[in-house]
């Protein structure tokens, strides 16, 4: 097994596309630690004079410092003195956020897992589809007949390739925003690096499994046109679907990409309406406990195991069908 | 048992239609070949032959019948058998972007055989400087070789080879001819499947033939053309010789100059009759049909059941 695995992994090493969808998991997430890490840059002595005095000389600008001052709270400031500062804040453009890890948890991080999940995705797909492309998978079960055996290897070096893919780029990338934090003596916040840890470990956990997903749907559909068809409709008309099914209140807990946000993020928040008792003359919110305050805000989240549970179903089903399929059905 | 590399007993292939009927592909089919040599496996297209050996090795899965390769009962226990058995199915194939040594390798690396090899085998099918270069920019006749070069790597005893000279050049299908020639003479059981009939029966030892998914004919090559003969004759007085001929129960058709008798096998009665008339024979010559006719009449009559040993070239 160990054997079949190793030619497997040879095979994925010497595919192009493979090497070509590697190559972008790599470069996409880099380009997102740069444009994030570049985002924040905190402004320069000379870019903030120079917007400030840009922001002074534009029209309306006197009238709005004059509005500001004679009712300062509706400005957002406690006293007449501080709307100089405040308008001028405003008229010069100066709204780039700073760095916060913490943010980057739910930010940019989640953008480049969900890069990576796509793209090994993607790899698995194409990986089982040239084999039934060329005809070649027959020749490989001429030196290796036991089909569960071929199925398992190939599986295990798409799912090793994309678990170790992402976990260094994961890894990688909090490594770059820690490195530009500590360049701007920002400090991490307290237990960060734990949740981060967690959420690469989360990452890196789907992706092996959207890899092996996308491979046992192309063993089983034989066809990469196919498998990218069904993965593009189950993302894209996924959720219109579960929309239009009459699911009551709180269908958007049945939206693949809440549950997907709810495994990589850790915890996912989401739109629910609100239920009635939220309305009308008898709603006293002074009487609802933090359950009901949440709900009547709209708000419901998902947790971790709840989008795992929902990832994983359609996945064992998918996979039995596929390892079920392959053992079965003649190959061309 | 034993004697055989291949035997299969009463094999049938049903496919489901697209107009949710059954479609017939093996019907019943008994075959067996002999250990060594090399043994032709003949049919009309669409007559089951590569469905056959697809179920031989574990592609496709038999509706119906048994099948035993070196005695060993497969698809089940293919995996015991499965490195003496080489085999090219209808096409090659390959990954088109890998080079050719790179495609043998990764089959290479499955079952643990040496890069040595790899040389030896593109050595044998004339590949060894092309070895390099992609799959995809090879011509049908390098695919066919690389294919070839493919069974050659687990040194099989058996080698099972669909069509293995289709798009080849007459140097190349020479090549082949010979190598599959050498292989047989060196003791590797070759299953020869093949529309070229002229080679089937240069290279063939013995030969079995099928239409309709059903065996139609199987026996030695020299038994299955001396069944179909007869007799060219020429004397000096061929009408006369007609009437002698045809009073002795003989079958005679003028052949230019020459008649032609068919016989069961002995000339001895053509002799017998002419001689006790007075007749004497300028010409006694033997008709052996070619394949291509044995063929064209047994899949054109669908003769089920007209059957040789094989082995011993005993008629059943």
């Amino acid at each position: 097994m160990i054997r079949l695995v190793r030619t497997e992994l040879t095979r994925l090493r010497w595919r192009r596309s493979v090497v070509v969808l590697v190559a972008a998991a790599i470069i996409v997430p880099l380009l997102i630690l740069v444009g994030t890490v570049w985002e924040t840059r905190a402004y320069s002595d000379a870019e903030v004079a120079q917007s400030r005095e840009l922001a002074r000389s534009q029209p309306g600008f006197e009238q709005e410092v004059r509005r500001c001052e004679k009712r300062p709270r509706r400005f957002g400031v406690p006293s007449a003195e501080a709307c100089e500062s405040q308008v001028t804040e405003w008229y010069s453009g100066l709204y780039r956020r700073p760095l916060d890890l913490r943010e980057e948890l739910r930010e940019s991080s989640i953008g480049a897992a969900s890069v990576v999940l796509a793209l090994v995705v993607l790899a698995g797909t194409t990986f089982a589809g040239a084999d039934w492309a060329s005809g070649s998978m027959s020749n490989q079960l001429l030196f290796e007949p036991r089909r569960l055996r071929v199925w398992l290897a190939k599986a295990i070096a798409i799912g090793l390739l994309a678990a170790v893919l992402t976990s260094v780029v994961m890894t990688l990338y909090w490594a770059g925003l820690h490195v530009a934090a500590g360049v701007r003596d920002i400090a991490v916040p307290d237990g960060l690096t734990g949740e981060a840890a967690w959420q690469v470990a989360r990452c890196t956990f789907l992706a092996a499994l959207g890899a092996v997903v996308g491979y046992a749907l192309t063993m089983l559909s034989r066809s990469t046109v196919f498998t990218l068809g069904a993965i593009f409709a189950v993302s894209a008309a996924g959720s219109l679907l579960v929309a239009a099914l009459p699911l009551g209140p709180g269908k958007e807990r049945w939206f693949p990409a809440n549950n997907l946000l709810a495994v990589m993020q850790g915890r996912a928040t989401y739109y629910r309406e609100p239920p009635s008792e939220c309305f009308g003359p008898s709603a006293d919110p002074s009487t609802w406990d933090a359950a009901m305050r949440t709900m009547c805000q709209g708000q419901a989240s998902l947790s971790v195991w709840q989008g795992l549970a929902f990832v994983l179903v359609p996945a064992v089903a998918v996979v039995a069908a596929s390892i079920w399929s392959f053992g079965r059905r003649d190959v061309p | 048992m034993g004697d055989y590399v291949i035997e299969t007993h009463a094999l049938r292939k049903e496919f489901s239609s697209r107009r949710g009927g059954r479609r017939v592909a093996v019907a019943g089919l008994d075959l067996a070949v002999p250990e060594g040599g090399v043994h032709g496996f003949l049919g009309p297209n669409g007559s089951g032959k590569t469905t056959t050996i697809r179920m031989l090795l574990g592609l496709a899965t038999a509706t119906s019948g048994t099948m035993r390769l070196f005695d060993t009962e497969v698809p089940q226990r293919l995996p015991s058998v499965i490195d003496r058995i080489g085999a090219v199915v209808e096409m090659p194939k390959f990954l088109p972007s890998f080079t050719g040594r790179q495609n043998l390798a990764l089959l290479a690396r499955t079952r643990d055989i040496p890069e040595e090899r790899i040389d030896a085998a593109l050595a044998t099918v004339g590949l060894t400087g092309r070895d390099q270069d992609r799959y995809r920019s090879y011509s049908l006749g390098m695919k066919q070789r690389l294919a070839i070069a493919a069974t050659l790597l687990k040194q099989p005893r058996l080698l099972i080879l669909d069509e293995p000279t289709n798009g080849l050049d007459p140097s190349g299908i020479r090549e082949i001819r010979d190598t599959i020639r050498t292989l047989g003479e060196e003791g590797v059981t070759v299953l020869l499947s093949s529309h070229i009939l002229a080679e089937v029966q240069q290279i063939c030892d013995s030969v079995t033939i099928i239409g309709n998914g059903r065996m139609l004919a199987s026996g030695r090559v020299d038994d299955l053309l001396h069944t179909s003969g007869g007799h060219r004759v020429v004397v000096a007085d061929p009408t006369r010789a007609v009437g002698v001929l045809e009073a002795a129960g003989l079958v005679v058709s003028p052949d230019g100059e020459a008649l032609r008798v068919e016989t069961e096998g002995s000339p001895e009665d053509i002799t017998r009759a002419l001689g006790t008339a007075g007749i004497w024979l300028r010409e006694l010559t033997p008709l052996r049909a070619d394949l291509e006719t044995v063929f064209l009449e047994l899949t054109e009559g669908e003769a089920l059941g007209r059957t040789t040993d094989p082995a011993t070239g005993a008629s059943a």
